[in-house]
């Protein structure tokens, strides 16, 4: 009780900054109550963008939102907040690949994780690193990134829920094109394994497709794949012909906001 | 050689809240966020203005970072200005620095603890806490009712096992909010199941306005002014943000757990293995956590690929990704070290405009700040203050003239 700035107590000394470091100690002791170094289980989240304190917050209500609005999801807490409990993550494929490094070759584990939650939402990550461990992590975490919407439609009668592709889809990633095709209900998924896989976790029942190029390398066949079932949402079909009345044009009435929060990647020195 | 000059680098976490009680604790050798700015020698500086709107400047920060082998007692302060057309310009931010010759003479760990020592004058009662701080999980459970009748228990969190006073502060101010919610899916699974619940009966109840009706049609989409809309405040108005303390750690890297394998992914690997993509290249050993992966690449025509993730922002990734392994950090302090960007620095050299010497980076500001941030007077408001990243840049000998203050370079990164 009398020794309060050993126990950290409250008005306590809390360690501070400063000092060039020359191998010298910070100064004092910090709170040392376990910053939480990795090893619990669960800490919550602390979000770190302004998009993801608006999620946790809860003044966005679904993805869509977020997705009718192209805002970059640079946190995938994100996806976990809304869709977390529904997504399933499966390993499409491991393999050593080689850097040539000055000193020789070095070789690294490639992981290719595809993630969805089969009603509508797709992901896929890729990730190379030293363990196979911190491979397929960070591949998780980017195929939580890279999750889309999937739309979907039916081949024949509007009868029940949308089962197919909305129309003919393709992708193209390196030299290798995949093409999706509505099918009708019942036929299921035909098509080799690895877009199977990624078509089941995207929610499609049934579809053909036709694969052409080198689909041997299975990274550039996911990821045309993975092209293709995003490019749903982006085709415009006859029924969304339909005009709808624009309250302002968006880059007008927002262009403040846009100029502040949507810089071009890649560009611009500070 | 090299070795013994490494920088380090400090972490800054947000502590526990100013109060009443601790309030005499606080003086300018205290590293805090919020408040108003605790001058050297209790002379006030004139308050600072924004250059964009000309509204009153808010301190965010506070820190005392002596410099190693000076006599000095240094202090930062950090303001900005609060109004949402400003943030993230970097003619709203201000950085000063105010130094005062130290009475006894600088020794190095004795020194900053004398004076913290003294300042320390409060003894540990926590009985009249205002439940923020959980350091004692033998306390009682605060509760919070809700409207209607809910009544939700806070986990009581354990302090050795570490969740951030970060943690707990966000957490009770969720929960504070009656209106708060938890998620989307849990309102719309509320509002149905009370649907089910209510009762079909012959006569009308005109008063009985409680049932709710759930409709499944969509609802026209919000549009993006609505979400994020931020009201200005008045302009001349003192605006204060709340006050907090603020911990300090060493930065740490867990490298061991790179290595090893967590039981999700170990049930995936097996799961691959299972499949027909994954045949025999994989071998688990379940006993010792190990995983043995062959295969060639010729075959394959696989090459490395560098990670990019599909926002496209690598700057981004790579600083968040940094950012979550120590995650709750609100100031990173590093002497001399290399500042974590959001963007690429234009090359120029800063030089101070007094001394003309190189400019050293020394601390930046990091986002989950922006957490720990309210202000005094409207607690309800959400956003009082945007930026990526704030990077100060100092001048290295600490130049001083006798005019009271000094202002460093500053460099705003937006997210």
């Amino acid at each position: 009780m009398a020794d309060n700035a050993a126990a950290g107590g409250r008005g306590g000394f809390r360690g501070g900054f400063g000092g060039r470091g020359r191998g010298g100690r910070p100064r004092g002791r910090g709170r040392g109550r376990g910053r939480g170094r990795g090893k619990e289980a669960e800490k919550e989240w602390v979000p770190v963008t302004k998009l993801g304190r608006l999620v946790r917050d809860g003044k966005i209500r679904s993805l869509e939102e977020i997705y009718l609005f192209s805002l970059p999801i640079k946190e995938y807490e994100i996806i976990d907040f809304f869709i977390g409990s529904q997504l399933k993550d499966e390993v499409l494929k491991i393999m050593p690949v080689q850097k040539q490094t000055r000193a020789g070759q070095r070789t690294r584990f490639k992981a290719f994780v595809a993630i969805g939650d089969s009603n509508g939402h797709i992901g896929l990550g890729v990730k190379c690193s030293k363990e196979v461990a911190t491979a397929i992590r960070g591949a998780i975490i980017l195929a939580k990134l890279s999750v889309v919407p999937v739309r979907r439609g039916y081949w024949g009668n509007k009868i029940g829920k949308p089962h197919t592709v909305p129309c003919k889809v393709t992708g193209k990633c390196g030299s290798v094109l995949v093409r999706l095709i509505p099918a009708p209900r019942g036929t299921g998924i035909v098509s080799a394994p690895v877009p199977k896989k990624l078509l089941n976790m995207a929610g499609i029942e049934d579809c053909y497709t036709s694969a052409r190029g080198s689909t041997g390398t299975l990274g550039n066949f996911a990821k045309a794949t993975y092209t293709a079932i995003g490019k749903t949402y982006a085709y415009l079909t006859p029924d969304l012909w339909k005009e709808m009345p624009l309250a302002t044009a968006p880059y007008h009435e927002y262009a403040d906001y846009l100029a502040k929060n949507h810089r071009v990647v890649g560009t611009g020195l500070q | 050689m090299a070795r013994q000059f490494e920088p380090y680098v400090l972490l800054g976490f947000t502590d526990e809240r100013v109060v009443e009680r601790t309030r005499s604790a606080v003086n300018f050798t205290t590293n805090k966020i919020g408040g108003t700015p605790d001058w050297h020698q209790d002379k006030d500086l004139p308050l600072t203005k924004c250059k964009l709107c000309g509204t009153n400047q808010t301190l965010v920060v506070q820190i005392f970072a002596p410099l190693d082998g000076s006599e000095y007692l240094r202090t930062l302060y950090f303001f900005a200005c609060p109004q949402p057309q400003c943030w993230n310009r970097p003619e709203s931010w201000m950085c000063i620095r105010q130094q005062t010759l130290s009475q006894t003479k600088p020794d190095k760990l004795s020194g900053a603890a004398q004076t913290a020592t003294i300042s320390s004058t409060s003894w540990a009662d926590d009985a009249d806490n205002w439940g923020t701080d959980s350091d004692d999980d033998e306390k009682s459970v605060p509760s919070v009712d809700q409207e209607n009748g809910n009544i939700i228990f806070q986990i009581p969190q354990n302090a050795p096992e570490g969740s951030d006073t970060d943690d707990e502060s966000s957490s009770v101010e969720e929960l504070s909010d009656p209106n708060a919610n938890s998620g989307g899916a849990e309102g719309a699974f509320a509002i149905e199941f009370n649907s089910k619940c209510s009762v079909a009966t012959a006569e009308i109840e005109t008063g009985d306005e409680s049932d709710i009706v759930s409709i499944d049609t969509p609802t026209q989409p919000r549009q993006l002014a609505e979400i994020f809309s931020y009201a200005p405040l008045p302009p001349h108005a003192h605006h204060e943000f709340a006050c907090s303390f603020i911990s300090v750690a060493e930065e740490k890297f867990d490298t061991q757990r790179g290595a090893k394998i967590t039981e999700h992914e170990l049930s995936l690997l097996q799961a691959y293995q299972q499949s027909e993509l994954g045949g025999g290249d994989v071998q688990i050993d379940v006993r010792k956590m190990k995983v043995e992966v062959a295969g060639g690449a010729e075959t394959t025509g696989e090459q490395y690929e560098q990670d990019l993730p599909s926002h496209g922002d690598a700057y981004a990734h790579r600083f968040l990704s940094r950012l979550k392994q120590n995650s709750g950090q609100v100031i990173r302090y590093g002497l001399g070290a290399d500042p974590m960007l959001l963007k690429p620095l234009s090359k120029q050299k800063m030089r101070c405009t007094h001394c003309g010497s190189d400019l050293v980076f020394e601390m930046q500001l990091m986002p989950p700040l922006l957490n720990s941030l309210s202000l005094l007077h409207d607690a309800e408001r959400m956003d009082v203050l945007d930026f990526g990243t704030v990077i100060v840049f100092t001048c290295p000998s600490a130049c001083w003239d006798q005019r009271g203050f000094q202002e460093e370079r500053l460099v705003v990164q937006a997210e």
